[in-house]
């Protein structure tokens, strides 16, 4: 069964994706988890994918996105994959990674550490040495990278794709999965003097079709309405509207009002034109919010009144003007605040379902490590 | 009707979920309570003060897509789930006004009373064996999520007819019944729930039918098509009956003047103008925008009224000093019709294939009192073809009745259709032995009706038979029935492709169940056995979704019927039991034999929960834990739940995956295999058999006394098997035997040794 499976991390993104011939595709990777404080609620996410790696008899991720490098996007990551530039990451016991999807400016970003080093070290190997990476953005951004790197863009020009372009490596026919990119785009990158990391993440569009239905799942990484504004133009402009189509909205920042309007407001934020546009007229009536963030906040309280996502107002636009408020799913709240869960929605002839929690079959449940017996 | 007012009228006391009555009632709202299950939500727990039955109001989250919908089901539902006997399922009944009420898959009820969901094609028994909540409400979002899209009634299944089934049955004659026909009909037999026979009536027979009693007069009508959907419930007056088909554009009433006008005047069936009435209506139905796919058949029996009196009502005839005349006036005027009652009747279609062959007899090794439970396909089988061997049963015991469509596969011929099943086959044996030494009891086996002497009538015998091929009977024999009776069941496999016995051995040991769990072990470890419980192709569904004929052919059954009666009639039943199976080849090209032997079980009480567990498993479980030497070993543990008997059967353990730990004081059970492994064993065993718990081994010196991990390994499993409704379980091996240590739904904690 194709599968997106949210893990819940506090405000961080971690997506899986399994496809119907059981490949494994990663959106993102989070380690949020405190292992000192029990009452941490947020996934072990290492361990959840393992596991779930072990069942699919694999070790091996046919692809690893990170849309951007932000903390809440990456942590954990150097620890948890095998990296090929690096011999003392790579072990029997990391996972690997089949192809990796960065945007363009992971390869000259600077002043990064740790993890977001780590990988963008991964994505420099992998292009320099031709192989496992597709480059979000037009070649000829890194022109002058790949230059001092003694490269041509005609020579590297296959692991690039542009916004507006379908992604390589899938198809719907054969894959039952195709993507569209939609950032990073030409308006943004261009005279680009300074890096905005939010505004130059991946933003696409994945398309399923399972029964012969489509399914549509945008990904919005962390880019605010600005940069949302530009593609809906943009998109608009070249006639694609069905690009924006959704029937699962991933939010963007963690369902922060930036993502909708410049101003909080209130109760509700209100959209801007183009946000209007994408959110109610081109999602489906019965469709999916997933909000990848800590649980809403009461209206007064302390986290309300707390700058970082989410925001409350931005919740409530999705909830009263959008879709269904039961079908906002807040990572950190689903099944409950007391107990959350990752978040499972199925893709097949009906479109997107969310999967009930308990669903799972005893062969599921219990075929990860038990606990020590003695 | 406002069901949401109904529910409010009828169920006045609130209550709080602790303080519910109902097993079940308690147990579907612990499931929604726990937060852990998000599929509905609680709203509220009401009680019935008089009945004592509750319902829990629910808002059931439809698993809705973004398809384009069929039918108005919203993504969320309130439903009201009815908990009322212990021994009944739980029904669901949609709240919201404007639910969708001319979709399919409703059960029937009376005018004055919300209709439930239909959730099950299979028999509320089978059911209940493995009925859990989350089952249950998962069943009920299911259902909602193929209504919206149109889907529920599936493309290949026949169309729901348009009344409920009413339980009394009238048998069509072979020929094409053709409206304007002239019929009668009677009763078969004296009972008053027998069924009604259709007789065509000519010059030849009419003056011997006019001797007869318990006649009725029969009319015959065909409306036109309607579509499929919603089966009305049953109009019980004629006037009614009239007002029904009127709504699907059928006016009855002038047809049936016509009809029972014809009959005036044919005057060799004028005598039926004072018998009761049979009114046969026939409707085709079509499924939505297509053509006409298959007709209904519906039987009225106006008992209160002769055809000729309500020909009189109608208008078309009179009766003036016992003759009957039509009446002058031009435009018949329709009498009041609401007097005339009106009792439903199914009718069954006529069956005209073939008959097939019956094996011949065998010499008799010895005759001993024996019952046999089930006069079906393979119980009359084996009873007939043990009985022109000389094998005679003492007792045959059935509540079933002989139906056309049986014939496929029955042992006995048309001329006894509409007879108590084993009332029948009774009396073909007796013929065949030449005597009336077998009895015939006509009863319902698991719910006796008090009035025969079943089931003291087991204490007669020596044996029993049990070709019910149902599993709660077989359970029942086994662990309830009062009987020292050694017992055998047999049953085709669901593709018919072939036949098992479980054989007890002596003194019971080992007993059917036990049998039973170690013919699924077998059907994991056989390679040669893949496939055996594979589903069959359904043939018709005769008078309902729970009631499927499988197609099967006869062929199969009497050569599978022959191997079963060597085994059970014609070879001695061995000491140690047995399990015999016989696979046959596509076209019946041969037929493979395989025998098993029976395996003992242990028998340890835990907690409220009797557990047992097969011998052979702990002698393995002793070698493994040799095998470690000072380390510690285990695995998972496979078997299954009776959940109604609070019984676990422990059948098989499976070696540590090979990324287990094993160390001097501790075991960590790896993952390598374990997924695929359960689902193996799901699917080899139909689910009969799944994942139950984990076993292992503490180190030479040590007892089986359970450890601080160990009670965190155990509130692991319980976590994992939360939503299964079944207990926790661990084996641990240790010097002082073997422990069973168990957490159920109470959280609570047992031990057992063994």
């Amino acid at each position: 069964m194709v599968s997106l499976t949210f893990f819940n991390l506090g405000n961080a993104d971690t997506c899986r994706i399994n496809l119907r011939d059981e490949q494994r595709l990663l959106i993102d990777y989070a380690d949020r988890l405190c292992r000192i404080d029990a009452s941490d609620k947020r996934s072990d996410l290492p361990k959840l994918l393992k596991d779930d790696l072990a069942l699919a008899k694999t070790d091996t991720y046919k692809v690893v996105a990170f849309t951007h490098l932000d903390d809440d996007h990456t942590q954990g990551a150097g620890e948890f994959f095998s990296f090929d530039h690096d011999k003392v990451r790579q072990g029997k016991d990391r996972k690997k990674i089949g192809t990796l999807w960065v945007p363009a400016c992971v390869l000259y970003e600077t002043n990064l550490k740790d993890d977001a080093q780590i990988i963008q070290k991964e994505a420099r190997h992998r292009l320099i040495q031709g192989y496992g990476i597709v480059v979000f953005s037009r070649p000829e951004r890194v022109r002058e990278w790949l230059a001092r790197h003694s490269l041509t863009v005609e020579a590297r020009k296959d692991f690039f794709v542009d916004a507006g372009k379908p992604v390589p490596g899938f198809t719907l026919g054969a894959d039952g999965v195709e993507f569209f990119a939609h950032s990073p785009h030409a308006t943004r990158t261009n005279d680009n003097k300074i890096i905005d990391r939010n505004g130059d993440s991946l933003v696409f569009q994945a398309r399923f079709q399972e029964g012969g239905v489509n399914t549509d799942v945008l990904f919005a990484a962390d880019v605010d309405h600005e940069v949302l504004a530009e593609i809906v133009d943009i998109t608009r402009y070249h006639g694609n509207d069905e690009r924006l189509h959704w029937n699962v909205y991933k939010l963007s920042h963690h369902c922060s009002y930036t993502a909708i309007g410049s101003v909080k407001g209130e109760d509700k934020t209100m959209p801007t034109e183009q946000i209007k546009w994408l959110c109610e007229t081109q999602g489906e009536k019965y469709g999916y919010i997933v909000s990848p963030s800590w649980p809403l906040p009461i209206k007064g309280s302390a986290e309300d009144r707390d700058v970082q996502p989410p925001h409350r107002e931005a919740a409530n636009y999705y909830k009263q003007d959008v879709i269904r408020p039961e079908r906002l799913l807040v990572t950190m709240a689903e099944p409950s605040e007391a107990n959350p869960k990752p978040v499972v929605i199925e893709i097949g002839r009906d479109g997107a379902t969310k999967k009930t929690i308990a669903a799972a079959t005893v062969a599921s449940v219990v075929s990860p490590t038990a606990p020590r017996a003695g | 009707m406002d069901v949401q007012a109904w529910f409010a009228e009828q169920f006045t006391e609130t209550v709080s979920p602790d303080k519910l009555n109902k097993p079940r009632a308690r147990q579907l709202a612990a499931l929604i309570a726990t937060g852990g299950y998000d599929g509905a939500e609680l709203l509220e727990c009401r009680r019935d003060l008089e009945s004592g039955n509750e319902i829990l109001l629910l808002r059931v989250l439809v698993p809705l897509g973004q398809r384009a919908l069929v039918n108005d089901i919203e993504p969320e539902e309130p439903v009201a789930v009815l908990i009322g006997r212990d021994n009944l399922l739980p029904h669901a009944y949609p709240l919201r006004p404007g639910f969708p009420d001319h979709v399919p898959h409703f059960n029937v009820a009376p005018p004055d009373r919300p209709r439930s969901l239909c959730l099950y094609e299979v028999a509320a028994e089978e059911v209940r064996r493995t009925y859990t909540a989350i089952g249950f409400v998962e069943r009920i979002r299911w259902w909602l999520a193929e209504t919206a899209y149109g889907r529920l009634h599936g493309e290949a299944q026949p169309l729901d007819p348009l009344f409920q089934q009413t339980g009394l049955a009238l048998i069509m004659p072979f020929s094409d019944i053709k409206p304007g026909m002239l019929y009668a009909a009677g009763r078969v037999s004296e009972r008053t729930d027998s069924p009604v026979r259709l007789i065509v009536i000519d010059h030849q027979n009419a003056a011997q039918l006019q001797e007869r009693q318990g006649l009725y007069a029969v009319v015959y009508l065909r409306t036109p098509p309607v579509e499929h959907g919603r089966i009305r419930d049953l109009p019980f007056d004629m006037a009614h009956l009239v007002r029904t088909y009127q709504e699907i554009g059928a006016d009855i009433s002038e047809v049936l003047g016509e009809a029972l006008l014809a009959t005036y005047i044919a005057a060799h069936v004028k005598f039926l103008l004072d018998q009761p009435l049979i009114l046969i209506i026939e409707t085709p139905l079509t499924r939505a925008g297509g053509g006409v796919e298959a007709k209904t058949v519906r039987a009225f029996i106006a008992h209160n009224v002769s055809a000729g009196n309500l020909a009189i009502k109608l208008g078309v005839l009179i009766k003036e000093q016992g003759i009957w005349g039509r009446p002058l006036l031009m435009q018949p005027e329709i009498q009041d019709l609401t007097s005339i009652d009106l009792i439903p009747a199914d009718t069954h279609e006529p069956f005209d294939r073939a008959r097939a062959q019956l094996a011949s007899g065998y010499p008799i090794i010895e005759a001993v009192p024996t019952a046999l439970l089930g006069a079906g396909a393979l119980g009359s089988q084996i009873a007939l073809i043990a009985g022109r061997g000389g094998y005679g049963c003492r007792i045959i015991i059935d509540n079933d009745y002989l139906f056309p469509h049986n014939l496929a596969r029955h042992g006995l011929g048309p001329e006894y259709i509409g007879w108590s099943k084993a009332v029948a086959v009774c009396r073909e044996l007796n013929g065949l032995l030449g005597d009336d030494t077998v009895e015939a009891i006509h009863d319902d086996i698991l719910s006796p009706s008090g009035e025969s002497r079943w089931p003291a009538a087991l204490g007669d015998v020596q044996r029993v038979i049990d070709a019910s091929a149902s599993v709660p009977v077989a359970r029942w024999l086994a662990c309830d029935a009062e009987r020292e009776a050694q017992a055998a069941s047999c049953f085709l496999s669901p593709s018919g492709r072939d036949a098992v016995v479980l054989l007890e051995g002596e003194a019971r040991s080992p007993r059917l169940d036990h049998l039973e769990m170690s013919y699924y072990r077998h059907l994991v470890g056989n390679a040669g056995l893949a496939g055996h419980l594979s589903a069959g192709e359904i043939a018709l569904y005769v008078g309902g979704c729970r009631n499927p004929s499988v197609r099967i052919p006869q062929t199969q059954v009497a050569a599978l019927t022959g191997s079963v009666v060597e085994a059970l009639c014609r070879r001695p039943w061995p000491s140690t039991g047995g399990i015999y199976l016989w696979r046959s080849s596509e076209g019946l090209t041969g037929i493979a034999y395989h025998a098993f032997e029976g395996e003992p079980f242990e028998q340890v009480q835990v907690g409220e929960w009797t557990v047992w567990v097969r011998r052979g498993l702990l002698h393995e479980v002793a070698e493994a834990r040799e095998r470690a030497g000072r380390l510690e070993t285990g695995g998972i543990l496979v078997g299954t739940c009776d959940r109604d008997r609070k019984i676990i059967y422990v059948v098989s353990h499976y070696d540590p995956p090979p990324d287990s730990t094993h160390e001097l004081t501790g075991f960590v059970r790896g993952t390598v295999g374990v997924y695929q492994t359960i689902v193996d064993v799901q699917a080899r065993t139909a689910d009969n058999l799944t994942y139950i718990g984990e076993w292992h081994t503490h180190p030479p010196g040590c007892g089986t006394r359970p450890s601080r991990d160990d009670e965190k390994l155990l509130w692991w499993i319980h976590e994992a098997l939360r939503w299964s409704d079944a207990p926790a379980l661990i084996l641990i091996a240790g010097d002082d035997g073997y422990r069973l240590v168990l957490r159920d739904s109470a959280e609570q904690h047992f031990e057992g040794l063994i």
